[in-house]
């Protein structure tokens, strides 16, 4: 009996094995969904993203807290800010799904720092896998919370003047808050692949180095959401995209059960 | 007249002698034939085993006989052939034969005298031991000393020759591996077939001896003859699914918890387990046996006869059903039931004292000619009523109601009804209620059509205080002031499905004679079985007592016209072929129609049936006859009786208060369980679903995934065999759909908004604080708009539930030691560390911790919003157990995840305040928060807060 026993645990073992390997490959797929290479020729997609409608007043947020360090007076919202025609600022423009392309390039920002209470900058974009070192300037403690989904999230007090270095694994659009402070928000997206652009004051964004072809560009904004389009670049051409988005009329209060 | 002497009785002779034979023949013939039925079982239980057994055998050999097997075989023949030719080189045998010899000479020349000089190094020792024990000399001790000292160097030694041994046997051994891994391969070619060969040659030639296998269970003076037909039922294999040779379903479950050895078969399955001469006879198909077999899942109806009818059994998931649904249903408001209306702090339906001023009568009218027509999901059931008869019965209880005259009913703006539904969906009422009519009773009434129905006034009065009206309901107090219920009364009666029926005049209410008619229609239909009427408080049940049903005579139940139509449906004659089918088969035509008996038949109008339809459906009625064919007559022994005792016990008595409050609707109570397919078990949270992977947050580390308790793995979806989702907070979704929905922030960010989770509450509160907090709620997280309502419970369940979450944690109840806050345990402390509580205060108290920043204390708030406030550790010192509080403090995210409580202890931090590791930090500040000295607690006199030192 013993032997014949023997026999199947090489079958199982090779069964584990091999679920292992699947397992470990699978992940690795979605990690390496996108493959870095030498585009030649590169199109680019340029535009502007604006805000359907009126524009509306700048909101701002009561400091009610820590006023020696963070101020007696109400900060602007960053959560939305938008120019007199309508530019929005700090939009994120990306190409949502793109297998193969050009090289993440350096210079993309690897802190979030907190001063005056306030994060600097509100919106950050990294690659998958890219550590990031979270800051505090302040001489107050802050305490930095993730409310990621697919990364493991963290809620850590950040003493005064600390730092606490974070990585990133799975794509996803995060936000970071401080609860000590609940005016303070920051934006940290994780992007799959490097064609991405924040846009500035001016609404204007820039995705360059893009091989031809048809792709779906898609303009999000943490207040306004999320809008796509169809764009086909061609080998050294320039593609035009404008994006609109319309702010979300909020929904009525009542729910229903599903 | 012949001489005796010349009579001849040869022919009586003959003819007795020829009876006597033929009885001889026939006793014989019944003896080994005739009356043993079992005797052909069981022979042909062992061909079948044999059969089996062969087959199994054949396979193997057939597998053996592949192609592609025989090629791996001869090639790993040709391999041992090749290898013992290598090993036979006369070279290779040299070098062996030396090794050998070297091996062997060791062994005996230096190996064995050493051994041997060792064991009597040792017994020198014992004796000089023992003379040390006698007399106790200095130079003896030196002696034994020495001998210590030597055996100390022989196992040295003999360590050494060892080792050098083993590298001479490493060296044999390899000489042979190959020899031996082909041999050992091939064996596991053949082993198999070889081993199946034996058994089926053991089976083929030494059969058991046929016989009555009997269960003698002394306690209950009975005899269990089943196994001598069912001979596989309790074998590990299974070898046919046909009975009697099948083995039994779920083994492990239902034989393993109760070996037949012990319990026999028929305590669970009944029948005429005696019996041998037919299987009719030993299933008690037969004329007067009252309790016929149960088989498959009626076998189920046994499970109460032994545990207690609260407990959640594995394998007895359908009586569990029919527990529930008789507790639902209420069936003992009119039947009397043994087991069931203990709870004496609870009613079937409503109070009907104050109706008048509930609702309207025609309402009621129209309500009593069909409950269902109004409210699908109404557990009250159908009486069938004429107009008439639910007039007159309006006009009894509007005639014996107490109460306020109610107002015309009152229009409200958009504004005040949003509100009202902003209230009602935040504070808490969507666990038990739903105002969406599909979704059915949630746990209390759906509220879909409530405004067609309520009073205005009456509702108000209702929400601010339930008990009040109705004393025995389970709604809580929600504590609303009179505003909030206002405004959620109005929302509630916007709710409307347009019903509209007016009766012409309201003479009949007030009408005595249509009122005393209306009070024989509630005594003819036992109304105040379920409900609080006035005048009828002292009223016995009106049905028939169910306690004993499952043993009732057939004669007993009137068929009326129906038998044979009823019978035939079950496949019967009469109904002494199967006295159970056919007491099923009449209970199943009452429940679906429980006044069909009178069909066809003349009778006197207070003659006639009375059951109310309830409306159930198939899949109900026979899981409630699982239920009624248990209920039987007689008991068993005190040692067969499953007694709930300890742990088990709290569980399942808290189990049921947690349903009876539906603490489950709010509070979620277990988290989720991963299943994956290589066997490996996830504990924690499912985060986020998506196409083809799942985000899973541990709760406990996971080596195999190598993974700690905080991290968020990613799994794809094909891995996944299984997941257990969490029990309960119900609720939870929809106050996360309106944090995202209305005040827009992330899913993940609006956890934080319902109720708390209670998953290891046990291991967090202190028991004393937990049952004071279930009789007298206070608000904890003043963030939340839900709020823990006041349930007035009584005493004995609030002990329970207090009960209930220690014992899921295993943790002692109700007193427990706490050292923290006992002086002795501090002068400890502070003689380790001087100074050690003003340190932990400096540590709460630094900017870079600053407890309270977020955290209320005592008279002192923080900075801020109250929406942006925690809890007031003045409550932790009897609030928390000292244990959980380091845990909380090491790690707040393992415990809650998403919680707003930062970490804050990470290695070498603090080190200028409280010099220590992140562990004896967090120990340090649960000292301080189980001694909060009162002057942190108070406002200063000046009116400021005391600052820190720094």
């Amino acid at each position: 009996m013993k032997k014949f026993t023997d026999r199947y645990n090489v079958c199982f073992l090779a069964i584990a094995l091999l679920s292992l390997v699947l397992f470990l490959g699978n992940s690795r797929n979605i990690l390496a969904a996108y493959e870095e290479g030498d585009v030649s020729n590169g199109g680019s997609i340029t535009g502007t993203v604006k805000l359907a409608g009126d524009v509306p007043a700048v909101k701002t947020l009561k400091v009610d807290k820590d006023q020696a360090t963070c101020g007696h007076d109400d900060l602007p919202s960053e959560a939305l800010e938008v120019s007199g025609d309508g530019a929005v600022k700090n939009a994120v423009v990306s190409i949502t799904k793109i297998s193969k392309g050009k090289k993440f390039g350096a210079g993309t920002s690897s802190s979030i720092d907190q001063k005056g209470c306030v994060f600097f900058p509100h919106v950050t974009i990294i690659p998958p896998g890219s550590t990031i070192d979270l800051l505090n300037s302040d001489d107050v403690m802050h305490n930095l919370h993730s409310w990621s989904m697919k990364n493991t999230a963290f809620n850590e007090g950040v003493a005064g003047h600390g730092k606490m270095p974070k990585t990133f694994e799975f794509p996803e659009t995060i936000k970071i808050t401080c609860d000590v402070h609940k005016w303070m928000t920051a934006w940290l997206i994780v992007q799959e692949n490097p064609y991405y652009a924040l846009t500035g004051a001016d609404g204007k964004f820039k995705l360059d180095g893009v091989p031809a072809g048809t792709y779906t560009v898609q303009a999000w904004q943490e207040s306004l959401g999320k809008t796509t389009q169809e764009v086909t670049v061609s080998a050294g051409g320039d593609a035009k995209a404008d994006f609109e988005l319309t702010k979300k009329s909020k929904k009525k209060r009542r729910r229903r059960r599903r | 007249m012949k001489k005796e002497e010349e009579k001849s009785y040869v022919g009586w002779y003959v003819l007795l002698s020829f009876i006597l034979a033929i009885t001889n023949v026939w006793a014989l013939w019944a003896e080994i034939v005739g009356k043993r039925p079992w005797k052909d079982y069981q022979t042909r239980y062992y061909e079948l085993e044999y059969e089996n057994a062969k087959k199994k055998y054949d396979d193997a050999v057939m597998a053996f006989k592949q192609q592609d097997e025989q090629d791996v075989y001869r090639e790993i023949e040709r391999k041992l052939e090749r290898a013992k030719r290598e090993f036979n080189k006369p070279m290779v045998q040299r070098e062996y034969k030396k090794v050998l010899a070297e091996l062997r000479t060791l062994d005996k020349k230096e190996l064995a005298p050493l051994k041997f000089e060792s064991i009597v190094t040792r017994n020198k020792m014992l004796e000089a031991e023992f003379l040390y024990g006698k007399h106790k000399k200095d130079d003896s001790k030196k002696h034994i000393l020495e001998l210590d000292d030597k055996s100390k160097a022989l196992a040295e030694k003999i360590k050494r020759v060892e080792e050098k041994r083993a590298v001479l046997q490493s060296k044999l051994d390899g000489a042979k591996a190959y020899i031996t891994k082909y041999t050992k391969e091939l064996e596991s070619h053949s082993s198999n077939m070889h081993l199946l060969k034996e058994t089926m040659d053991k089976l083929g030639s030494r059969r058991p001896g046929l016989q009555v296998y009997q269960v003698h269970l002394e306690e209950l003076n009975e005899v269990d003859r089943c196994m001598s037909c069912h001979v596989g039922i309790n074998k590990k294999e299974s070898i046919s699914e046909e009975h009697p040779y099948a083995r039994h379903p779920r083994k492990e479950v239902y034989l393993g918890k109760h070996p037949p050895e012990r319990f026999g078969c028929a305590i669970c399955h009944e029948g005429q387990a005696r019996a041998t001469t037919s299987p009719k006879k030993a299933h008690g198909e037969v004329e007067y046996w009252l309790e016929p077999m149960n088989k498959g899942k009626m076998a189920q109806a046994s499970c109460v006869k032994c545990h207690d009818k609260g407990e959640e059994l594995v394998g007895g998931e359908d009586i569990g059903k029919a527990v529930k649904l008789v507790d639902e249903l209420g069936c003992y408001g009119c039947h009397p039931i043994e087991g069931f209306d203990t709870d004496k702090n609870r009613m079937i339906g409503p109070d009907l004292n104050e109706i008048s001023s509930k609702v309207s009568p025609e309402w009621v009218v129209s309500w009593l000619q069909g409950p269902k027509g109004f409210r699908a999901s109404t557990r009250m059931p159908d009486f069938k009523l004429s107009e008439d008869d639910a007039m007159a019965i309006t006009s009894y209880l509007w005639q014996n109601s107490e109460g306020f005259e109610p107002g015309e009913p009152e229009e409200f703006d958009e504004e005040t009804v949003d509100e009202g539904a902003f209230i009602f969906e935040n504070v808490g009422c969507l666990a038990c209620h739903s105002d969406v009519e599909e979704d059915g009773r949630i746990h209390g009434p759906n509220l879909a059509r409530v405004g067609d129905k309520i009073n205005y006034e009456f509702l108000v009065s209702w929400l601010l205080e339930p008990k009040k009206h109705q004393p025995r309901t389970r709604m809580p107090d929600l504590r609303l002031d009179e505003e909030d219920a206002q405004y959620v009364a109005a929302f509630l009666t916007s709710l409307k499905g347009g019903f509209i029926e007016a009766l012409s005049s309201e003479e009949w209410l007030t009408d005595e004679e249509t009122a005393s008619r209306g009070k024989d229609l509630i005594n003819r239909y036992g109304c105040f079985g379920c409900h609080n009427i006035q005048g009828m408080e002292e009223k016995t049940k009106i049905g028939v007592e169910l306690s004993e049903i499952g043993s009732k005579h057939i004669h007993l139940f009137d068929f009326g016209l129906l038998e044979k139509k009823l019978l035939h449906g079950v496949g019967l004659e009469s109904s002494h072929e199967n006295i159970g089918e056919a007491r099923r088969a009449w209970l199943r035509a009452k429940l679906t129609n429980p006044r069909q008996f009178d069909e066809g038949r003349y009778k006197r109008p207070e003659d006639k049936l009375r059951m109310p339809d309830f409306d159930l459906t198939e899949d109900e009625i026979e899981t409630l006859l699982v239920l009624l064919t248990g209920m039987r007559e007689g008991e068993l022994p005190e040692s067969y009786i499953a007694k709930l005792e300890g742990d088990k016990k709290s569980l399942v008595e808290g189990k049921g208060v947690i349903d009876k409050f539906n603490c489950m609707g709010c509070h979620q109570f277990s988290i989720d369980t991963l299943h994956m397919k290589d066997g490996v078990v996830a504990k924690g949270m499912v985060k986020l679903e998506e196409e083809e992977n799942l985000y899973f947050q541990l709760w406990e580390d996971n080596e195999v995934l190598g993974k700690k308790a905080g991290d968020t793995v990613q799994i794809a979806n094909e891995n996944i065999m299984s997941i257990s989702r969490s029990e309960g907070g119900d609720i939870g979704d929809f106050i996360i759909d309106y944090h995202v929905e209305v005040e827009g922030r992330v899913a993940e960010e609006a956890k934080v908004f319902p109720p708390p989770v209670l998953y290891g509450e046990g291991k967090k509160v202190q028991g004393p604080w937990l049952f004071d907090f279930l009789e007298e709620p206070v608000a904890l997280r003043p963030w939340l708009d839900v709020r823990m309502p006041t349930f007035k419970m009584t005493e004995d369940e609030a002990t329970v539930l207090a009960r209930y979450f220690a014992a899921l944690e295993r943790e002692e109840y109700p007193y427990e030691y706490i050292a923290e806050t006992k002086e002795k345990y501090l002068e400890e402390k502070e003689e380790e560390k001087p100074g050690y509580l003003s340190m932990a205060e400096h540590l709460f108290q630094s900017k870079n911790v600053n407890c309270a920043s977020c955290h209320i204390r005592g008279d002192i708030m923080p900075e801020g919003e109250p929406a942006d406030w925690a809890p007031d550790l003045s409550r932790a010192r009897k609030r928390l157990k000292p244990d959980w509080i380091v845990d909380w403090l090491m790690d707040p995210q393992l415990i809650q995840p998403g919680t707003k409580m930062p970490k804050f202890f990470r290695e070498g931090v603090f080190q200028d305040i409280f010099p220590g590791t992140p562990e004896e930090q967090a120990v340090a500040l649960k000292d301080l928060l189980m001694n909060l000295p009162e002057e942190m607690l108070k406002q200063q006199a000046d009116g400021s807060e005391q600052e820190e030192e720094e």
